[in-house]
């Protein structure tokens, strides 16, 4: 938009400036003209070049003040006085398509008046003959429909790149629909073209032969008769000079014309012809309105709406691919997820089935085995019978030495009370012994000191003291003896109490060996029932293992059956991948720019 | 032998001694200048008793009974112990089954003197 | 000293036998608990009360310079002109009859109141004199 508002401003001016240009070349060229093929009297040329150039100005003032009021719109955009939006714009497209028939119209228009009134004045304001002013009435109107075609096909040259400016980013669908089809076809300006190169070249060169004629006649009869074949041979240059003068501008207007006619044909075809091969490229560009006349316009119409469907679709074509590839990744994912569980479900269930078969062997070795169990249960219940018996009676010689135990301790206690009264009594002999030899050896000193006297009680002193010595020394034997008594009996004790501890841990044991053996008969005979229940139930449940082994073996037939239905989706999934990566190419074939 | 009148029965590590009261001036507080009867029995004594006062000087014992008995018979010391601690040895008395040597205060002190300063 | 064999109250101490006259030897006692003296010699283990006397206890062992050897459960009391005084025993042999005179153990201190070897019936034994020995302790400390 910005280049729009950009490229607006001076635009209704730049438009009429070919209009402006043409007309006054074309009566640039026909005042020429008329100056060289008109014999005008003295003193009225003047008064013929200023009349031309006062109303040739006043026309072209007229009719840029009309055209000017024609391209409202367009000026309003320009200097800002109206918003550009798109229904201006298509306002202004609608301005800029209709100016070349109007300027064309106003061309004409202009021309006849303007001629017209330059002739009127003329004839009034000199002294001209009445033919004179006929010749320049009649080179006007020879002109003036000329100059109103090229000026219109230079204007309906600038009037498509305008259009084509404003109509950059209107949808073209929106820009026909919105406008009216233009009225002037390409035959009927074909037919004008034709008629401007051929008539008007023509007529001019027609018009300047004649009045070549009528003019060497008049010189030649107005040249002495001698000079004359010199006079015509130095004249016949310049003749043939303005002659080929005359007749080549007004042949190279014609051509420009019709250049500028054919230009504004063709190019838009190239547009259209150009864009149709990129298309066949596959360069898929947004389309844009191809301004055009007649036919031209309908068909650049219609390829510009055709190319915007063929863009939308193509963009519709990409999107539901991408959506397509997308969900084909998705399902490929949970496929192959659903693949790798089915190989695993049938990994697992070859497993299990192998487990199962496993476990009806076993059953029918647990079948085998049981009896053999039995057996061995039914021996175990006899030798545990046997051993309680022995149990019983080894329980009863430990009672029996714990009682004789009990009793060899009490004896032994009693020995010891006694050793005790032997040991208190053996003291009292021994004090008395000591007392004694005491006694016996004061005596015996005593007797000493008596000398002769005391002799014989120093003897029997002596005895007496050896016998107390005697009885000390049995005493001190004694006192051995019951040390080691003593430490015999306290052994005894020790010994009794040890026996004591051991026969009780042995009743104890012996009861625990006989409550074992009452618990392992028990067992026994309970394992002996265990058995023939399991002997009953292992023939029961080989059937049914070997039933869950055949159900096994059937489900795993499914579970592959199943894994090769997953692979076949896989591999339609990847079908419909590779399908939707061919699509993909062909839309990018499309490259958008 | 006279007999005496009140004593002071001592107690040094285990054994015993028994001094007049007539030759004891006060019972005071071990000081640091008292001599230690357990001397005399080639002891070293405990740091702890009592101190029996004899002039200036003190003589540490590690308790003491005073026995106010008068006329206490007293048994003659043997020849043989005449000497013992320099002849501060006065005699015995018998109590209770138990023999108490009498000792002169300050024959004993002279008695620790001299063999603390002598060989 | 008279002459002829005279009894002698044989008995042993620390593994030594000794005698001392018969009329000296007043009578032998089982060693009662002492009473330790203050200022006395080592070989004085201490006094206890006999019969109204206070008796000396002397180690014979300890007196002449041996290891001490507390084994002794006896004691022989002797008495002289001066005093009374008691030896420790181990042993009480008896009484033996001694002859003659033998020569001293020592020229000084405790042997010199000791003279040996005297035969007896148990082995060789030293004879004490008994007022010797006691005039030497008095004078001693």
């Amino acid at each position: 938009m910005s280049s729009l508002a950009e490229w607006l401003p001076g635009r209704a001016r730049w438009l009429m400036l070919p209009s402006t240009l043409g007309n006054t070349l074309v009566a640039l060229v026909a005042a020429l003209y008329a100056s060289s093929t008109l014999h005008f009297p003295p003193d009225t040329l003047d008064v013929f070049w200023t009349l031309v150039v006062t109303v040739a100005s006043a026309g072209v003032a007229i009719a840029e003040v009309i055209a000017a009021r024609r391209l409202r719109i367009l000026r309003g955009l320009a200097v800002g006085r109206l918003p550009i939006t798109p229904a201006n714009r298509l306002r202004a497209i609608d301005e800029a398509r209709h100016l070349p028939d109007l300027v064309a119209r106003l061309g004409v228009a202009c021309w006849v008046g303007a001629v017209s009134v330059v002739a009127l004045l003329f004839g009034l304001l000199s002294t001209a003959p009445l033919a004179l002013v006929g010749r320049i009435e009649a080179i006007g109107l020879l002109f003036g429909p000329m100059a109103a075609v090229v000026v219109g096909l230079l204007v309906g040259h600038r009037a498509q790149s305008a259009v084509e400016v404003l109509a950059r980013g209107l949808s073209p669908e929106q820009i026909v629909s919105s406008l009216k089809a233009p009225s002037v076809s390409v035959s009927r300006r074909l037919i004008g073209f034709t008629v401007i190169m051929v008539a008007l070249p023509s007529m001019v060169a027609m018009d300047v032969t004649r009045s070549l004629g009528v003019d060497v006649a008049e010189l030649w009869f107005s040249q002495p008769p001698a000079s004359r074949a010199q006079w015509l041979a130095s004249a016949q240059s310049a003749m043939i000079l303005k002659v080929v003068l005359l007749v080549g501008l007004t042949t190279l207007l014609a051509v420009l014309a019709a250049a500028v006619g054919a230009t504004s044909i063709a190019r838009p075809l190239q547009r259209v012809a150009t864009d149709a091969s990129a298309l066949a490229r596959g360069q898929l560009s947004d389309a844009t309105l191809i301004a055009g006349d007649g036919e031209v316009w309908l068909i650049s119409n219609v390829f510009s709406r055709l190319k915007e469907r063929l863009v939308a679709l193509v963009r519709q074509l990409s999107a539901s691919n991408l959506r397509i590839a997308s969900a084909a990744a998705t399902l490929q994912v949970a496929s192959q997820g659903s693949e790798g569980g089915a190989a695993e479900q049938a990994a697992a269930l070859n497993q299990t089935s192998a487990t199962t078969e496993e476990l009806a062997q076993s059953a029918r070795q647990i079948a085998s085995s049981a009896s053999a169990v039995q057996e061995l249960a039914r021996k175990t219940l006899e030798a545990a019978e046997s051993g309680l018996g022995n149990a019983e009676s080894f329980r009863a010689a430990i009672v029996r030495m714990h009682q004789d135990n009990r009793s060899v301790s009490a004896a032994v206690e009693r020995l010891n009370g006694r050793v005790q009264q032997i040991g208190r009594i053996v003291e009292v002999i021994n004090t008395v012994a000591e007392r004694s030899d005491l006694l016996a050896l004061s005596a015996e000193l005593e007797g000493t000191r008596a000398g002769e006297v005391g002799r014989g009680f120093s003897l029997v002193a002596a005895e007496m003291r050896r016998l107390a010595e005697n009885v000390l020394e049995s005493t001190a034997e004694v006192e051995e003896l019951i040390g080691e008594i003593r430490a015999a009996t306290r052994q005894t004790a020790d010994a009794t109490e040890r026996a004591r501890a051991l026969t009780e841990g042995s009743t104890a044991l012996a009861d625990e060996v006989a409550k074992s053996l009452t618990s392992v008969a028990h067992s026994a005979r309970q394992t002996s029932d265990a058995v023939r229940t399991i002997s009953l139930a292992t023939q029961q449940q080989q059937t049914g293992t070997d039933q869950l082994a055949e159900a096994m073996a059937d489900i795993l037939g499914i579970t592959q059956q199943s894994l090769a239905t997953t692979r076949q989706l896989t591999a339609a999934n990847e079908r419909l991948q590779a399908l939707s990566l061919v699509l993909a190419e062909v839309v990018n074939r499309f490259q958008r720019e | 032998m006279k007999p005496i009148d009140g004593i002071a029965l001592c107690r040094v590590g285990e054994a015993r001694l028994a001094f007049p009261c007539d030759e004891i001036d006060a019972i005071a507080a071990v000081g640091p200048d008292a001599l230690g009867a357990a001397l005399a029995f080639g002891d070293v004594g405990s740091p702890e008793g009592k101190a029996l006062a004899h002039g200036h000087r003190l003589l540490q014992v590690d308790s003491v009974d005073v026995l106010a008995t008068t006329a206490l018979a007293v048994l003659p010391v043997p020849a043989v112990i005449a000497r013992a601690a320099g002849g501060a040895l006065a005699g015995f008395v018998l109590l209770a089954g138990d023999l108490w040597p009498i000792v002169s205060v300050g024959g004993l002190l002279d008695f620790l003197e001299s063999r603390r300063s002598g060989p | 000293m008279s002459e002829g064999p005279r009894g002698h109250l044989v008995f042993a101490c620390g593994g030594s036998l000794y005698a001392v006259p018969a009329e000296r030897a007043s009578e032998v006692v089982n060693l009662p608990s002492l009473t330790r003296v203050p200022g006395a010699a080592p070989h004085l283990l201490g006094v206890f009360a006999h019969r109204g006397e206070v008796l000396p206890v002397i180690d014979l062992t300890r007196l002449i310079g041996k290891p001490a050897d507390e084994a002794f459960r006896r004691v022989v009391v002797v008495r002289v002109g001066r005093g009374v005084m008691a030896f420790t025993a181990t042993k009480v042999i008896g009484v033996s009859a001694i002859e003659g005179a033998p020569p001293r153990l020592g020229e000084s201190g405790a042997l010199a109141f000791m003279h040996g070897p005297a035969r007896v019936p148990s082995g060789d034994c030293a004879t004490i004199d008994p007022e010797g020995l006691l005039e030497f302790l008095a004078r001693g400390r």
